[in-house]
């Protein structure tokens, strides 16, 4: 309890001093004049400096002193305290602030006391929720196993949720997101006239059955139903769009006549009378065989060929089709037995980053594109039964003949490549959603959005050094997507890149990437693409921006997209809420705030990652209880901070 | 302009046919496939829309043979169910100028026809 009094007795003693200093500064003043002057206003002159010199000095000292015990002290605690609104882990140096006395104290002890009042409530919640959080992870396996894509979206046409199905069928050009237009994978005529139409429509609970297309124009057969909300929120119904490829269901036999929007048909809906069913290709899983395996099975089947050495080329895709290998060997054997085909060979060969070919060349007769078609619908396999021209519907594929020099002929067989060098997900998909998505209100810009309302991505990346400039290339970008606030777990993107130069021992020492684990690894072009990709609309946000951002933006020509988006500063953020003068590295920042990244994941992009986006979740909620609610206003405060990382376009 | 149709379905080659006829252009309408390429050779013709089924014949293929038999002079377009990536990669590989997926607009249409946006 002396405490208080103590502090009181500093500030009386340090201005008793001022006051005293303050004479006896006159004093001095006073008898360095008569001493050294020769009377009159000279002495007068000579005394006033001397006593304004020792003045100005004793001022000095009074505010470093309070500044030192006091201000600085203040501003760490009220810093402490507003990490401990956010964890009871964050950090509380008591020893940082001994110059504000018994308020430390009082302060560690409210911070007990809170800690204990949030463990009892934790406790509580969780054992209240814990059946209502077993039933939702129930009903979301569920959904995810859905056999058809399921996606809600708000009615701006946002995705809300999406299960695994949606995903797969969705993932196109890009990965499906949270918060992302529909519209980015899905053909939007369609879904808006559907959309409008039900808005018309005067019953409730209709549904509205039509045929869209992906963005690569494989069609799907749609059903869309509205969610309505409760009346209070003043917002666009939602939507669920239920989505199959054509081939799996009901085919429209007719649909060609029905494949002109002029025919008013496709705008208008797709009426359900019209459907008239065949039989449906069988419903087969996307299985991937290693492409090398294909190699085996012919070179086994056909020994006398040159198909094993001219099967270099499979290695490097990696995987194909199943359904691939008994068709191609079934067509081997037509070539051999009914074109007495000789010095067979066999390639699969990149066509680009999206397609791969097979290439089937031979010498002998040749062989018409009729006779191609009539062999594949002669082919056929026994389980599942399909003939040859089935198993390219289902493998969305075609094949033909070419005719190549020195007498050779060719097949080709155009497949997609596996998507295994794209945006994979950290762990496999399930239902993925964020139901405040559905009442969502459209800010006219991002200065003007809420802070929350906005999506981020946050990102990090390795580097072969850290010059830009010289040469220095990215090797790892990870990132991940936070959407209404929370970590969107299904969303991660952790890429490996090749760089395109050797990775040094130093560099490698700190991420331990090697240059054995870029090497086959897609190059910035492809890789930036895809981040691009995967940040499209959202702020992006890294710890030190500028610094990731000159690796992206110098390739941005190669990549063929502008990294324009806003940007977040986790170092900014820091400064704002802990002053200038604290140390802003990721490491302590995490430490102030009680974040423990495991020491085998710093410095992994990933791992960097995540520990950034925790440190930006806690910070943001404190940007808000210091009054920062939109982005305008969180930019502004860091610009008064700009001079800790340069080159940041805020 | 003179435009061929090869396609089984009557109701596409009407409703196709009358876009064009709004368009001013002249055209014919073939469903055989051996009749579309005799007809080919011995009409001239500007433009050689295949749909993908025709008779007995893929349209990929007809519309290859159309190319084999006239290399120069002869836009062919084809229409097909869906741009997946073995349609997209026969339209380029056998030279072919267009590729039409369903469903498609009139603007689509008269794009892939002529060649030029509209």
């Amino acid at each position: 309890m002396n405490a208080p009094r103590h502090i009181r007795l500093r500030i009386f003693g340090w201005f008793a001093a001022l006051l005293i200093g303050a004479i006896a500064a006159l004093v001095a003043g006073l008898w360095v004049g008569a001493a050294k002057g020769s009377g009159g206003s000279h002495s007068l002159l000579l005394g006033g400096l001397a006593a304004g010199f020792l003045l100005v000095g004793l001022v000095t000292w009074v505010w470093m002193s309070i500044d030192k015990s006091f201000a600085q002290p203040l501003h760490r605690l009220s810093a402490a305290l507003r990490a401990q609104a956010q964890s009871s882990d964050a950090a509380f140096p008591v020893e940082a602030f001994h110059g504000l006395g018994d308020l430390a104290a009082a302060s560690d002890t409210l911070r007990h006391a809170l800690a204990a009042t949030r463990t009892a409530l934790t406790e509580s919640v969780s054992a209240e929720t814990s059946q209502i959080l077993a039933e939702r992870a129930s009903l979301s396996n569920l959904m995810a196993d859905l056999p058809f894509g399921v996606v809600l979206c708000s009615g701006l046409h946002h995705i809300a949720l999406y299960n695994r199905q949606a995903d797969v069928l969705l993932d196109t050009a890009h990965a499906p997101g949270l918060d992302h237009s529909i519209f980015d994978y899905v053909e939007a005529a369609p879904i808006q006239a559907a959309y409008d139409r039900l808005l018309d429509d005067k019953e409730l609970h209709q549904t509205h059955l039509f045929l869209t297309a992906l963005e690569d124009s494989r069609p799907l057969i749609a059903q869309m139903r509205l969610v309505h909300l409760p009346a209070e929120q003043d917002v666009r119904p939602a939507y669920i769009l239920t989505l199959r490829p054509q081939r799996n269901i009901e085919t429209i036999e007719d649909n060609d006549a029905l494949s002109l929007r002029t025919a008013d048909l496709l705008l208008n809906g797709l009426p359900t009378t019209s459907l008239r069913r065949r039989p449906p290709l069988p419903l087969l899983e996307p299985e991937d065989v290693r492409a090398i395996d294909l190699t085996r099975q012919i070179a086994s089947r056909f020994p006398a060929t040159e198909i094993s050495a001219d099967c270099v080329e499979v290695d490097k895709l990696e995987t194909i089709p199943a359904l691939v290998v008994p068709l191609a060997c079934k067509m081997l054997d037509k070539l051999h037995r009914e074109f007495q085909a000789n010095t067979l060979s066999v390639l699969i060969t990149p066509v680009d980053d999206e397609r791969a070919c097979l290439i089937i060349g031979w010498s002998g007769q040749s062989m018409r594109p009729r006779d191609l078609d009539r062999c594949l619908d002669e082919i056929c396999m026994p389980d599942p039964k399909l003939s040859g021209g089935e198993i390219l519907e289902i493998l969305q594929t075609d094949a033909w003949t070419e005719i190549a020099p020195f007498g050779r002929h060719l097949i080709k067989l155009p497949l997609r490549r596996a998507p295994s060098e794209r945006a994979a997900p950290a762990s496999p998909k399930r239902l993925t959603y964020n139901l405040d998505l559905m009442v969502k209100t459209p800010a006219p810009d991002v200065s003007s959005a809420d802070l929350t309302s906005l999506s981020y991505v946050v990102f990090d990346t390795e580097t072969t050094g850290l010059e830009p400039d010289k040469g220095d290339e990215i090797c790892q970008i990870a990132a991940l997507r936070i959407v209404g606030g929370a970590v969107v777990e299904n969303e991660k993107l952790d890429l490996l890149v090749n760089p395109g130069r050797s990775i040094p021992a130093s560099a490698t020492k700190i991420h331990h990437i090697t240059n054995e684990m870029v090497k086959s690894a897609p190059d910035i072009r492809r890789a930036g693409s895809n981040f691009h990709s995967f940040a499209r609309g959202a702020v992006l946000v890294a710890h030190n921006a500028p610094f990731d951002l000159a690796f992206l933006r110098k390739h941005q020509n190669d990549i063929g997209h502008a990294f324009d988006n806003p940007v977040i500063d986790t170092v900014l953020l820091s400064a704002i809420l802990f002053g200038q003068d604290e140390v802003h590295t990721l490491d302590a920042i995490c430490e102030r705030l009680g974040i423990t990244i495991p020491p085998e994941l710093r410095h992994t992009a990933m791992g960097d990652t995540d520990a950034t986006a925790q440190v930006f979740r806690k910070m943001m909620e404190m940007c808000r209880a210091r009054g920062l609610t939109t982005f305008e206003q969180l930019r502004t405060e860091m610009r008064k901070h700009g001079r800790l990382v340069k080159d940041l376009n805020i | 302009m003179r435009i061929l149709i090869a396609s089984s379905h009557e109701a596409l080659a009407h409703a196709v046919g009358e876009i064009f006829e709004i368009e001013g252009y002249a055209h014919d309408w073939q469903k055989d496939p051996d009749q579309a390429l005799a007809f080919l050779a011995s009409d001239a013709f500007d433009v050689f829309l295949v749909d993908h089924e025709i008779g007995s014949v893929r349209g990929a293929t007809l519309a290859q043979e159309a190319r084999e038999a006239h290399p120069k002079n002869l836009r062919i377009v084809l229409m097909a169910r869906h741009a997946d990536i073995g349609t997209r990669t026969r339209v380029e590989s056998t030279k072919l100028d267009a590729l039409l997926a369903k469903p498609f607009d009139r603007s689509a249409l008269l794009a892939a026809v002529t060649g030029e946006a509209q």
